[in-house]
């Protein structure tokens, strides 16, 4: 075995012998484990009550009912009160959610749920539409045609359906769990380097393997147990979403994880080469937090930034981001549960990244060269890649 | 054969290394000695390729020294460090496989190094668990445990209390015996004294003395000669040609016998004095000639850095 290979090696075997690394993916299962036993318990809401106090209110209890059915929301379950008191008593005893008490005013005990607040608005707008059109003498056989809208849905994507709540779990899910993995596998990337120094041995290992050697021995060995906790995450979360048996999987399920997979790969690849370079430059453990700083507001915007694409995936921000190599782990993922991302746009996200890869690739190993042997104090990422040049070859 | 030639280092504006040359000879025990700040650890380092050199080169068995060769050193850094927390037998194999041995041959040798250190049931245990001594133990098996064609040592001895010492010292012996150049910078005059075949003692980046022990305590300075004679007149050796006072002890002489002196007629003369309670030729120590080449030894003893 060459010597990247056994540095690789040691790093899988002393950190996945960790008790930080075991107890991390217990952790991720019982999570996810959890949480699929969460959605089963809390998953189904029940019908929202609604006390009415009169006809008017009841007639825009209906009308909301009939908007619920077609939007696919919670039910309604309509209670009829005597009057005004005896709704809002309903509402204070907890037996009714809320209490419409006619000229459209709601009581509620806290408030109105968010998603029927808009539909509660919209119930007494049509209302108020149809009295209008029966005030103007409109036959009453035709008032429901003039209300009637009409609407085409055409499907202009390529892809036949539109993305379902499942896809969406799933692709938060992902992103998530890339966020954190990128985060967690890069700083142990970043404090392994600084470890070596500050207990001196990066002087004896030095002497026998080169500092590039090293180094990509070291990514690679966490980048395989970050791997190893991806498939976990992954396997783990895929039969939850199976057990969970009111969600459907997803179409194209096996694609997004295969996207999640390789998106680790590249995104881990980068981030750790940011987080190598800004572990080589400081001695000591104490240090490496302010130093490591910038790299981990990069993945935090980064990961803002995927929180826009997975409101509005289609979104040409969430287009662009899928090809930016520092945001493209975290947004193509979320496109490609959204049946967004063409193969097209996912090879040139690749591309992209790999051709990041490859620029940053020799300037770090030159950083990291120049720095690995001064264990004393800090230096300048500039002052490392200048010493790099000259560094020993080992 | 380890031939350091020409070597120069500088730091800004300080020189740590001035054209430095000296060769380690297969089988030799070789110290290294020179004040804080003489540029012994720079000049290792540059041999194990951790440091770069300015100037001049390092020549093993006759040619440049590459990877593979260097993977088959033995090195001690001034600065010891191991994996803290990895336990001491697979970090002594980690070490030998980097070092291009075999797994089951890795495994073998560490634990044979952890047997001969008494450290045979601390297989498991990690490092930083391992008491100071015993820490130090396992730095030199890591030196050891592939079996290397050369040591670099520096300053092995530093730290180390009288049973460590000597555990070096045996070890050291033997790997010299297997035909191993060893390589070791110290402060221990004495200890330099007794266990090396030869000394490189430099100052300021430059070799000021090089060669066997024996010959550089002779010096190519004047013999020394102690006189204990219950002499009338003080300057009994006055007037002998070649002959001069080095330094008078309580009653005794210590004479300086250069070339053109003949020790016959400073006996005659001494005995014609009165009568001779001791004559002998002074043997010198490397501390007194490490004083005349570089200064009092007494800076160099002791703290280290
Ligand atoms: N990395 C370094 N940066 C600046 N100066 C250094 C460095 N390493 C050594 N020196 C200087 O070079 C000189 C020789 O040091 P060193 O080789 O450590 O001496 P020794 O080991 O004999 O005590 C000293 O003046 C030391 O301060
Ligand atoms: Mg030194």
């Amino acid at each position: 075995m060459g010597a990247v290979g056994l540095v690789a090696l040691r790093e899988l075997i002393e950190r996945g012998r960790s008790k930080a690394f075991l107890i991390a993916n217990v952790v991720i299962v019982l999570a996810i484990a959890l949480g699929v036993l969460a959605s089963q318990l809390l998953g189904d809401p029940g019908p929202t009550r609604l006390a009415v106090a009169d006809e008017e209110a009841d007639a825009l209890a209906r009308v909301l009912e009939q908007q619920l059915a077609v939007v696919g929301g919670a039910p309604v379950e309509v209670l009829e009160a005597a009057d005004a008191g005896a709704a809002e008593a309903l509402v204070r005893e907890g037996e009714a959610d809320l209490a419409l008490v006619g000229d459209g005013e709601v009581l509620a005990d806290g408030g109105v749920p968010r998603a029927l607040e808009p539909l509660l608005g919209l119930a007494a707008q049509s209302l108020a539409l149809q009295d209008a059109v029966a005030d103007l003498g409109v036959p009453s056989y035709l008032q429901p045609r003039l209300l009637e809208g009409s609407l085409t849905v055409t499907n202009v994507g390529e892809d036949d359906e539109a993305p379902d709540e499942a896809s969406a779990l799933v692709a938060f899910g992902a992103v998530v769990a890339l966020y954190a993995l990128l985060i967690i596998y890069g700083q142990w990337v970043a404090q392994g380097i600084v470890e070596e120094k500050q207990s001196r041995v990066v002087e004896v290992v030095v002497s026998t393997v080169t500092p590039t050697q090293l180094l990509a021995g070291k990514v690679l060995g966490i980048g395989l147990l970050g791997l190893f906790q991806v498939l976990l995450i992954a396997g783990a979360g895929v039969a939850g979403l199976l057990a969970a048996t009111d969600v459907a999987p997803p179409a194209g399920l096996g694609g997004v994880v295969a996207l999640v997979l390789a998106w680790y790969v590249l995104g881990y690849a980068l981030y750790a080469m940011l987080f190598a370079a800004t572990g080589a430059v400081v001695s000591r453990v104490e240090d490496l937090q302010s130093a490591a700083t910038p790299v981990i507001v990069v993945i935090l915007a980064a990961f803002f930034a995927s929180q826009f694409a997975l409101q509005d995936p289609a979104s040409t921000a969430a287009e662009v981001m899928a090809l930016v190599p520092l945001t493209a782990p975290l947004v193509q993922p979320i496109r490609g549960a959204a049946g967004l991302g063409s193969p097209l746009e996912v090879l040139a996200g690749v591309a992209l990244a790999l051709a990041a890869l490859g620029l940053l690739l020799p300037v770090v190993a030159r950083v990291y060269a120049g720095a690995v042997l001064r264990t004393r104090g800090r230096l300048s990422l500039r002052e490392a890649y200048r010493s790099g040049s000259d560094a020993p070859s080992g | 054969m380890l031939e350091l030639s020409a070597l120069g280092r500088r730091y800004g504006d300080v020189v740590a290394l001035d054209g430095l040359s000296f060769a380690v000879e297969p089988g030799q025990v070789h110290g290294f000695v020179g004040a804080n700040g003489a540029g012994k650890t720079t000049a290792m380092r540059i041999v194990m390729g951790v440091e770069r050199a300015d100037a001049g080169s390092v020549r093993w068995r006759g040619a440049p020294i590459d990877a593979a060769a260097r993977r088959r050193f033995g090195y001690m850094p001034e600065e010891r460090g191991l994996y803290p927390k990895m336990p001491c037998a697979r970090q002594l194999a980690y070490l030998a496989r980097l070092h291009g041995m075999p797994k089951a041959v890795a495994r073998e040798r560490a634990g044979a190094w952890l047997a001969r250190f008494g450290l045979a049931e601390r297989a498991g245990d990690k490092v930083e668990d391992l008491s100071l001594g015993n820490q130090q133990r396992i730095q030199l098996a890591a030196a050891l445990v592939h079996e290397p064609d050369l040591l670099v040592l520096d300053e092995p001895f530093s730290g180390l209390d009288p049973i460590g010492t000597d555990v070096m010292v045996e070890v050291l012996l033997e790997q010299a015996g297997r035909g191993v150049p060893v390589l070791f910078s110290s402060h221990q005059l004495e200890l330099v004294e007794r266990v090396c075949d030869a000394v490189a003692i430099i100052d300021a980046g430059r070799l000021v003395a090089h060669g066997a022990v024996e010959s550089l305590r002779r010096g190519d300075g004047p013999d020394l000669v102690r006189v204990d004679v219950d002499a009338s007149a003080p300057s009994w050796w006055q007037g002998l040609p070649g002959v001069g006072l080095h330094r008078a002890e309580d009653g005794r002489v210590l004479l300086e016998l250069g070339p053109e002196a003949d020790p016959d007629a400073v006996l005659d003369a001494a005995r014609a004095a009165g009568s001779v309670r001791h004559f002998g030729l002074v043997e010198r120590s490397l501390a007194e000639r490490y004083r005349e080449v570089v200064g009092d030894p007494r800076e160099a003893v002791g703290q280290g850095r």
